[in-house]
């Protein structure tokens, strides 16, 4: 009996083995380990719907994730969810809303953050909104019983915030609202007979021919062994991103050198996996221009200083089983008006209270840096430099666990003994003690003046001068990925010749075309994932 | 001196700090200031001079530095000492020096001429009426902040300036006001919304 292409793929996905056949690609003789109709790499805010989305329309289902547990970002987050369209919760607070408002809202030329989005993503994005909120709801995940807020320029209310899901930092990992969407999720998904695999990173996307054919599996990396994971119907890839991937980072903006520490880390990485693994089967990147546009949350302001993560609103809790990685909470700036910024070369840049992205761009700028020596990209580390009275009026105590003093915070008697204190992996050559006097000193001769006549801040109110001194790590962080691969509205991944990748889907910060922060991008798109799978034909 | 110090002097990496220095000081007048010596080395200080310079280096005072280190460093030693500044209002450079470690340090500070006027500021919180300690209130280059009783004074010339009353916490208030006698200013500043949380995260 002539052994056709389909049967030999499926009786070596039973297990048959490998057995070289003339004519039969590589990729054919895969030993599979493990099958299921839907292979869902990642177990995030995107993953976990789609996974459960996919048993819900009958599929079988293994989810993948690379880390120890479950929840990726997503449970760090603030579980903020601005889904509309006309949501139960809107409804209940009378508020009246549609699809197409919310779509109206989301393609707003004027904004600069959906000007480059790409629409018919942002269409079935606003079709999915309300329908997605009650499958979160369906799922177990609880809402704060409040009116929804306004957010994103919308029109319309739609914010609703998600419950901390218990009071257990093991499970809730750092105590965020996030884990009251992406806990409820891991249960409902695995009750309903997903299976989950942690620690599984995924090494391969398995195509039939390296660039071309359908997509059948994966190859994921377990301790010190390759699983191989067939995907009948479909391979999902909610991976999580790119930001915490330097030189796939750079692609979009080559000052993201690798002093820029990313939220979310180091409880997660988002290190560009599924983009890399998809691209290499042939898959395209969509929407690049949002990931190097000036606006967004691609980089931030710090607010928590004095440590390696000081996203704005994500503080470590010493009682976090991360916070031993994490390495401190950070003192949380009041007013920039306690501190003044130096670069790399210990001279202030910019106006230290703007919190605009031309504050971001200078501290990206070159700093002293003339790149003579093959490092010109990047700004360099930023440094908050204080006094005891800053400290006094900040009520901060700027000891551990508030500070990592491991290379992120820093004390000294002097100014100019402060400047040669400061070692850190990222802060290439010593700041000289004089350079860092100097500009303490024309920033007190700026406060006498009452007027900053380098940089505009405000005001200036209070000189640096009382020992002793301060220098804790004030470096933008990166946070959301906003570009990715390149997908249809039924999240099948696109290849460079616009072809739809059989058998392959993205959803979450994976996937590209529309720069939209957080969960409610995440959430449908991963809905979308699944129930498409689910409902493929299957290879 | 020994030996030893005399090279310790020489050789020891040594910076300095100068504090609590009013500013700005009516031209002639005495002013106080607190200046700080730290020894990388970790030598005991105690008794080392320290000097102050105007800008044409010479010496407009000495002090021996104390026996304790300032409260929260590890060894900065410390005097405070009184200066007479230049009867010419303006900007002055000046420098204090230490002979352990010959350093020194640039310090500026701002001279005016004598005031015309008291004015006597009384801050309240907008919403209570309750006194407000710790407001920032400037005219240009003149400040103060309030004490228990929401009460400070400045003393100065005649003249426009811009005033600017703030507190951390509080709606940042500035205008332009002309100084043209005696006189008692109440002000009134409103707790600053907080912020709403950002929905980034």
């Amino acid at each position: 009996m002539a052994v056709s292409r389909r049967r030999f793929l499926k009786e070596g996905a039973l297990g048959v083995g490998a057995t070289a056949l003339a004519g039969v690609p590589a990729q054919a003789q895969i030993r599979w380990d493990r099958m299921a109709d839907v292979v869902v790499v990642g177990a995030g805010a995107s993953g976990l719907p789609a996974a459960i989305m996919a048993r819900d329309g009958g599929a079988s289902v293994i989810v993948i994730e690379a880390n120890h547990d479950i929840g990726g970002h997503a449970m760090l987050s603030g579980g903020r969810v601005p889904l509309g369209g006309g949501t139960s919760m809107q409804k209940k607070y009378g508020i009246v809303d549609s699809a197409d408002q919310v779509y109206l809202d989301h393609t707003n030329h004027k904004d600069s953050e959906f000007r480059y989005c790409d629409r018919d993503l942002v269409r079935i994005w606003a079709n999915e909104n309300a329908a997605t909120f009650e499958f979160l709801i369906d799922n177990g995940v609880k809402f704060n019983d409040e009116k929804p807020d306004f957010v994103n320029e919308g029109t319309v209310p739609r914010l609703c915030v998600a419950q901390v899901f218990s009071p257990d930092l093991n499970e809730t990992i750092n105590g965020s609202p996030g884990s009251g969407v992406v806990r409820p999720l891991e249960k409902n998904a695995r009750a309903k007979g997903a299976e989950i695999l942690l620690k599984h990173k995924m090494t391969r996307i398995i195509r039939e021919n390296p660039t071309s054919g359908t997509v059948l599996g994966i190859t994921a990396r377990f301790e010190d062994k390759d699983v191989n994971i067939r995907g009948r119907k479909g391979v999902i890839l909610a991976t999580g991103g790119h930001t915490s991937n330097v030189a796939f980072r750079r692609m979009f903006d080559p000052r993201l050198t690798e002093e820029y520490q990313v939220a979310g880390e180091p409880w997660t990485k988002q290190n560009a996996d599924g983009e890399m693994l998809a691209m290499a089967i042939g898959a395209s990147l969509w929407g690049t221009s949002n990931q190097s546009n000036d606006a967004g949350r691609g980089v931030t302001k710090t607010r928590h200083i004095g440590v390696r993560y000081g996203y704005q609103n994500l503080k470590w809790n010493p009682k976090s089983p991360m916070f031993a990685q994490a390495g401190g909470s950070g003192l949380t700036i009041r007013s920039f008006q306690n501190l003044i910024l130096v670069n790399q070369v210990g001279q202030r840049f910019w106006n230290e209270m703007d919190n605009s992205y031309a504050f971001l761009s200078a501290c990206l700028g070159t700093n002293g840096n003339l790149g003579r020596n093959g490092k010109a990209n990047g700004g360099g580390p930023i440094w908050a430099i204080f006094d005891a009275d800053a400290v006094k009026r900040e009520e901060w105590d700027p000891k551990p666990p508030n500070v990592d003093p491991n290379g992120w915070f820093f004390t000294a008697d002097t100014i100019a003994e402060l400047a040669g204190k400061i070692k850190n992996p990222y802060q290439l050559r010593p700041i000289s003690a004089s350079v860092l006097e100097q500009s303490v000193n024309k920033y007190n001769s700026y406060v006498d003046a009452g007027k900053d006549a380098e940089f505009g801040k405000p005001a200036p109110m209070y000189k640096i001068q009382k020992p002793p001194f301060y220098a804790a790590w004030s470096t933008p962080i990166l946070h959301d990925t906003l570009t990715g691969l390149k997908i249809n509205t039924k999240c099948q991944v696109i290849d460079r010749s616009d072809q739809v990748i059989p058998g392959l889907y993205a959803c979450g910060e994976t996937a590209g075309g529309f720069a939209l922060h957080g969960l409610p991008r995440v959430t449908v798109f991963g809905r979308i994932a699944g129930r498409e799978a689910a409902g493929a034909n299957g290879s | 001196m020994a030996l030893e110090e005399a090279e310790a002097d020489q050789q020891h990496q040594t910076s300095l700090a100068v504090w609590d220095l009013a500013c700005p000081v009516v031209i002639g007048r005495s002013v106080r200031m607190k200046v700080g010596v730290k020894c990388s080395a970790g030598c005991q200080l105690t008794d080392r001079e320290i000097e102050i310079h105007d800008q044409t280096g010479a010496v407009v005072a000495r002090a021996a530095l104390g026996s304790e280190p300032w409260p929260g460093t590890s060894g900065l030693y410390w005097t405070e000492l009184d200066f007479r500044v230049p009867a010419e209002s303006g900007t002055h450079k000046w420098a204090v020096t230490s002979a352990h470690g010959n350093a020194f340090s640039n310090f500026d500070f701002i001279t005016v001429q004598p005031p015309d006027h008291t004015l006597t500021f009384r801050v309240t919180e907008k919403a209570t009426h309750s006194p407000l300690q710790d407001v920032e209130i400037r005219l240009d280059a003149y400040r103060a902040s309030s004490d228990a009783q929401g009460l400070t004074t400045i003393e100065l010339p005649k003249g426009n300036y811009a005033l600017s009353v703030w507190k951390m916490g509080y709606e940042h208030f500035s205008t332009d006001f002309d100084v043209t006698d005696t006189r008692t200013i109440e002000v009134e500043i409103a707790v600053e919304p907080e912020p709403k949380q950002l929905y980034w995260m």
